[in-house]
């Protein structure tokens, strides 16, 4: 049970991060695209170099590194 | 008369608004301590070094680096073929994942540094929910890792991102997905706000 409610959680922000860009693409949305959010905060150098190179962790996690942690017992 | 104190109070600015993205990578790095993984530590905190070091105007401004799209799409396709078809986990993925992200941050870091407003608005309200979604996974996702890190029950109860991935990304056709996925945000990030900065 504590599985499922894990993953749902997991779920439920890839639920809401979907329903934020259908909103954000119609004419009359409230809120900028994460697009143009991007567009934006991407000027800032730290800003680009910190989300740069999380995302290239993730790769670097995923393909070389070790992924998964073994339990400590 | 000198422009000193106006430089030093624009770097001190420049710090201040680096400050939040210095603490997320040393927050990040930290994790990567916690998980026993210090070469993964190192490179979030170098990063972090880097950033303060420039934001103090210490670092040279590198000469901006004009790369087409095209020649970033071959690139990224060439790179994403290899991490295809190379072992996981092994010396030549290693090469070519941090060939990408060499290149990645240094296009990235060409770009001169901005001096952009602070967001207003719809982009405002946008940064507003797109942090808080980011916020709320990535303790969701933090959470987890400790809940699940002591035995193999308290790991299956509580399973991390990568815990559930992995086993995707181990087949030949959850690879392919990843990698393009990678690939292309990586072309993404580094085009994005070019006509800004």
């Amino acid at each position: 049970m504590t599985r499922e409610l894990t993953i749902a959680g997991y779920l439920v922000c890839l639920l809401i991060a979907f329903v934020l860009v259908v909103i954000s693409h119609r004419r009359d949305a409230p809120f900028a695209t994460l697009g143009e959010v991007l567009d934006q905060v991407f000027a800032d150098r730290a800003v680009r170099i910190t989300i740069i190179v999380f995302w290239w962790w993730l790769g670097w996690h995923f393909l070389v590194a070790r992924t998964v942690d073994p339990p400590l017992t | 008369m000198s422009d000193r104190p106006a430089r030093t109070v624009s770097r001190a600015r420049q710090l201040l608004r680096a400050l939040p993205w210095i603490a997320v990578l040393v927050i990040i790095g930290t994790v990567q301590l916690i998980r026993d993984a210090p070469v993964d530590s190192v490179i979030f905190a170098v990063v972090a070094v880097l950033i303060v070091l420039d934001a103090v105007g210490v670092l040279p401004q590198l000469p901006a680096m004009q790369v087409t799209l095209a020649a970033l799409v071959i690139g990224g396709l060439l790179a994403a073929a290899l991490l295809v078809l190379v072992p996981r986990h092994g010396l030549l993925a290693g090469i070519v994942v941090s060939a990408v992200g060499l290149a990645a941050v240094a296009i990235a870091w060409s770009r001169p540094a901005s001096r952009t407003r602070m967001p207003r608005g719809r982009v405002l309200r946008g940064a507003i929910l797109w942090a808080s979604i980011t916020i709320v996974l990535c303790l969701w996702e933090l959470s987890s890792f400790l809940l699940g890190r002591y035995t193999v029950d308290t790991k299956i109860a509580h399973p991390a991102v990568s815990d559930l991935l992995d086993p995707a990304v181990d087949t030949v056709p959850g690879r392919v997905v990843f990698v393009v996925v990678w690939i292309a945000a990586m072309i993404g990030f580094v085009r994005v706000g070019r006509t800004r900065s």
